[in-house]
């Protein structure tokens, strides 16, 4: 670009971030303008201080046919309690790590968690071994939009633990009061703005709707949660209540956390390390107060510098 | 509350044909010479014989499959069922003119025909699924040539089908089974009769209603489970049901498997109520006019619930059961022209396609 | 240009043909007491003249990307509209036959204006919406000629009305029109054992050469672009919904057109008022698709090699039953067994072929 270009103009969430000519243009400013600057405050809660944790999932080779968000084979190491930060441009495959975990899209390579391999494509048996996902695809993946919130909440869990039943065996039917209790509850702890527990979903401001889809991802009491652009489309206010949920799970309950998102503040926000991924790939693992510019250059395809992170706080 | 939040909340379709059913009972009741016990029995039994076979198509429905229009062909596998229960019963137990098998055992091969017919039911429906799987997006076109074709193939069976209870077969020579089969002395009437009290002239139909209030709640209750939970949700939104580990294909051919194993219940029940076995030709349609009725309890294409059965089977019947003698009681009273003898059936046809029309363009959310 | 074309391929392609000629010469072989071959001859040219043109009226929606075009029988019922005028009006002779088309032809394009806007809010679901819609016409044209003939619509003449003067007799003679254009001229074959109605088929050419015409024109091409993709004939510029709406305009008129030379073709001659249109639509369709026509692909040889097999199936059908079963039904249900699964295996087929892309 820089060799062909006569004007670089930076576009980023629709609008223009910036300007430069070529003779001012270098990769560092572009990639600052790419990212934007404002580095947010981060107040976040101490955890425990203890010995190195361990890894509890580890991809290798990693490959997930999702369109639009191709994985082209990744390696990672998700350490044990930690909130890992992925961040990328659209398009480069961030996403496609979680769809592709979970068994959402074809893949191939060799996922374990806890020593022992995840099964890939069988989502069920990904979901019986305690992890849990929250979809970037709300509405069409995220939702039951015409059922109710308490159904939206619990019904995962039904299936795959087989709780809120009465009962045992085939004929076992879901147990409504002890859903309805759940379900008030969560509503209470994520602040649900709501009728009540059986209004439909669809009704709700994506703010409310996407801590219905948290709720659900909680009630199953994940050791390990794969969240994705939790904050898209959800207003200002509930941007922070749902980044400080997660916060708040990870330390009360020492849920790891992989959380990818294209806001790469809301990531430095929260996160204890971030992988960027950019062509399907990881670039490189940086600590959240890493300067903009080398989030840019890993942005960029990594191209330049390439550093191997690790983990910011530790 | 005002008018129109009102109307919303009852649907309006149910709304208007309630007040068209409410105005043809006033005129009844009023006009005519109409007996209004006979009336109401009557729309009472219609109800209970249609009622398994509407109910048939909501867990297709909720699977996500849309209008099973392939109805017929769990009724063909309820017409298999009860033939071949009456040919052995002839071939064992042979009824001398104007006997009556036992009243025990009338209900033993209704039970068997039932439970025969449930079960190639729910064979053809796992194959009927199969082929749905292939043809995702155009369910409901293949569904109506599924059901036409498994009438037309069943034709061609009852010629063949190798019965010996002459009740069953043609007195004279002819091939194969008769068009019309009498269910008296095997099971005419059972269900109707069963605990039933007389009001007036007519009489409520208690074992007939039971056994249909009995199978919604059954089908209720069932998506109250974990797997109907799942059902319910594959058909929702499929992609929010894989990603909760939900097999979306084998829900969706459950769906079907169980909208056809009750399709062959409904038809042994129809055939009780009405009194005979009707084959060949005769249940090709069928599946409109129940489609019909359960879009005017307020299903939609992608939503069904068992209170649609209920409110939907019970209107629609009423009015068909209501305006035939109806109208032609007033012809016969006021006079009028021949023509008008066909209003009740000109009103069946625009009623049932105009809902199903409209469930088909409307643009659901 | 195409490469010579495989025998695998071209076996695949033309499985469906093959399969009924093959059906079609058992049939005749096993009915060879029953029928002698000229007769069948002379049966299946009558049968040609009848049915072609009705068959031929399917082919634009299918370019166009509507599929099968269930509402023809909308179609049928304006041309029977057409013959019921003529009728009323007591006129007889070939100039009542082009009277029954000309009227035929106005009623055509409302009704198929009203059945393309209803198809156009039903993208994707155009087959199963035109046979629900097939159903529902059925239900109103019964209310208007039944009830309104007579008191409300100015039908007076009573040799076709019921005799309180109200609504329609369930059969009309068509005497008057019946056979006029087959005998305009005609040629007799093999002693007279098969009447070449050469007019009719003259009048079925001019509609092949006219279809082919017009979809090499340019509204035939824009035709083919919405058939093909309508999201690149948006883009195109072409107005899609207009496009869709002349198909179906063009189908419902030949569909009228075509009924009438059905109702009045040699050796029918008589209407029944409320039920000769409802088997036209499967019948036609399940025609052209025995002639290898699929769902999204149609021709003029599709049409015409599909009505040929279809109707010499239909006629040995019966009697290869009986002799075969000593049955006629099974005979008779094989043949409607036939229609429908011919029409399902297409269906399903298109269906499975779409979603694998």
């Amino acid at each position: 670009m820089l060799a062909v270009a006569d004007r670089i103009t930076v576009l980023r969430d629709g609008a223009v971030a910036g300007r430069v000519d070529r003779a001012d243009a270098t990769v560092e400013k572009i990639a600052e303008l790419m990212i934007g600057r404002a580095l947010p405050e981060r107040d976040l809660p101490p955890r425990a201080e203890g010995a190195d944790p361990s890894v509890t999932l580890r991809l290798r080779d990693l490959v997930v046919e999702m369109p639009g968000e191709e994985v082209r084979g990744v390696d990672l190491d998700v350490k044990d309690g930690e909130i890992l930060g992925v961040a990328g441009l659209a398009g480069q495959g961030k996403l496609g790590i979680a769809n592709g975990v979970l068994g959402l899209f074809p893949a191939t390579g060799t996922v374990e968690s806890g020593g022992s391999p995840l099964p890939l494509g069988d989502t069920l048996g990904v979901l019986k071994r305690g992890v849990a996902f929250v979809s970037e695809d709300r509405r069409q993946v995220g939702l039951l939009l015409d059922e109710s919130i308490e159904t939206n909440i619990v019904g995962t869990a039904a299936h795959v633990q087989g709780r809120f039943l009465k009962g045992s065996g085939p004929f076992a039917l879901l147990d409504k009061s002890a859903i309805r209790a759940h379900a008030e509850r969560m509503i209470e702890e994520f602040d649900i703005r709501c009728q009540g527990p059986t209004q439909a979903v669809r009704r709700l401001s994506g703010g409310n709707q996407q801590k219905v889809c948290l709720a659900r991802a909680f009630t199953l009491e994940p050791s390990l949660l794969f969240v994705s652009e939790p904050t898209r489309g959800v207003d200002v206010g509930a941007k922070d209540r749902v980044l400080q949920l997660l916060v708040k799970v990870n330390r009360e309950r020492g849920t790891t956390i992989v959380l990818t998102s294209s806001e790469l503040a809301e990531l430095r926000q929260v996160s204890d390390r971030i992988a960027v991924v950019s062509e399907g790939r990881i670039q490189g693992i940086l600590p959240p107060d890493a300067p903009d510019v080398d989030f840019g250059l890993l942005f960029a395809g990594g191209h330049g510098a390439r550093r191997d992170g690790h983990g910011g706080e530790s | 509350m005002n008018v129109v939040a009102l109307l919303k909340r009852l649907g309006l379709t149910r709304t208007v044909l309630a007040a068209f059913l409410l105005g043809l009972w006033v005129l009844s009741a009023t006009a005519s010479s109409l007996d209004m016990s006979i009336l109401i029995s009557d729309c009472l039994v219609r109800t209970g014989m249609n009622g398994i076979l509407v109910l048939a198509l909501v867990p297709a429905v909720r699977a996500g499959v849309g209008l099973n229009f392939g109805l017929p062909l769990g009724m063909v596998c309820g017409l298999i069922g009860m033939v071949t229960v009456m040919d052995l019963a002839g071939r064992t137990m042979p009824l001398e003119l104007g006997e009556s098998y036992g009243m025990g055992l009338q209900f033993a091969l209704l039970g068997t025909a039932m439970i025969l017919g449930a079960l190639l039911g729910m064979i053809a429906g796992w194959l009927y699924s199969r082929l749905l799987e292939a043809v995702k997006g155009q369910e409901m076109m293949v569904g109506i040539y599924v059901g036409f074709g498994s009438v037309a193939g069943a034709s061609i069976l009852w010629l063949l089908f190798p019965a010996k209870n002459p009740e069953l077969i043609w007195p004279l020579g002819g091939v194969g089974l008769r068009n019309t089969l009498v269910l008296d002395g095997y099971f005419q009437h059972l269900l109707d009769r069963f605990g039933s009290f007389s009001f007036g002239n007519g009489f409520f139909p208690t074992g007939v209603l039971l056994v249909w209030v009995l199978a919604c709640a059954a089908l209720w209750l069932f998506f109250r489970t974990r797997i109907g939970a799942a059902l319910a949700a594959a058909g929702a939104n499929p992609r929010f049901a894989a990603a909760s580990g939900i097999d979306v294909r084998s829900m969706r051919s459950l769906g079907v498997v169980l909208s056809t194993a009750l399709a062959a219940i409904g038809i042994v029940v129809f055939s009780q109520s009405y009194g005979f076995v009707q084959l060949y030709k005769a249940p090709l349609l069928m599946a409109f006019p129940t489609v019909a009725a359960l879009l005017i309890g307020g299903a939609s294409v992608r939503n069904a619930k068992i209170a649609h059965v209920l409110i939907g089977t019970f209107l629609f019947q009423s009015v068909l059961t209501t305006s035939l003698p109806l109208v032609n009681d007033l012809i016969a009273q006021h006079g009028g022209a021949k023509a008008l003898a066909n209003v009740p059936e000109i009103a069946r046809l625009i009623i049932s396609n105009g809902i199903i029309l409209y469930a088909l363009t409307r643009k659901e959310s | 240009m195409r490469s010579a074309p495989s025998v695998r391929g071209l076996l695949g392609q033309n499985v469906v043909p093959l399969l009924f000629a093959t059906l079609c010469i058992a049939g005749i072989v096993a009915a060879r007491e029953a029928i002698a071959l000229e007769i069948l001859a002379g049966d299946i040219v009558t049968r040609l003249g009848r049915n072609l043109f009705l068959v031929l009226s399917l082919i634009v929606p299918v370019v166009a990307g509507m599929g099968l075009n269930f509402g023809i029988v909308i179609g049928a019922m304006c041309g029977q509209i057409g013959l019921i005028l003529v009728e009323n009006a007591g006129w007889s002779g070939l100039g009542a036959l082009g009277a029954a088309m000309a009227f035929s032809v106005p009623l055509s394009l409302v009704f198929g204006g009203l059945t393309g806007r209803l198809l156009n809010r039903a993208k994707g679901k155009e087959m199963i919406t035109g046979m629900i819609l097939a159903f529902f016409a059925n239900g109103v044209y019964q209310m208007i000629f039944l009830l309104l003939a007579g008191p409300v619509l100015p039908l007076h003449n009573q040799k076709i009305l019921l005799d309180d003067g109200i609504g329609l007799a369930n059969t009309i003679d068509l005497s008057g029109t019946a056979g006029k254009l087959d005998h305009l001229l005609r040629i007799s074959l093999l002693g007279g054992r098969i009447q070449f109605p050469i007019a009719t088929f003259l009048l079925i050419t001019l509609l092949c050469l006219g279809l082919r015409w017009y979809l090499r024109t340019r509204s035939g091409q824009e035709l083919r672009t919405v058939g093909q993709d309508m999201h690149v004939a948006e883009i195109s510029g072409i107005g899609v919904d207009k496009v869709r709406m002349r198909a179906i305009l063009i189908s419902t008129v030949l569909g009228g057109i075509g009924q009438i030379l059905w109702l009045t073709s040699t050796g029918m001659g008589t209407m029944n008022t409320y039920s000769s249109h409802e088997q036209v639509g499967p019948y036609a369709i399940a025609a052209i698709l025995v002639g290898g026509a699929t769902v999204t692909h149609a021709t003029i040889w599709h049409a015409i090699l599909g009505t040929l097999l279809f109707h010499t199936l239909f006629v040995v059908a019966p009697l290869a039953g009986q002799a075969v079963f000593g049955a006629v039904q099974i005979g008779e249900y094989f043949r409607e067994f036939v229609a429908y699964a011919v029409i399902g295996v297409t269906l399903a087929l298109h269906a499975w072929k779409s979603r694998r892309g």
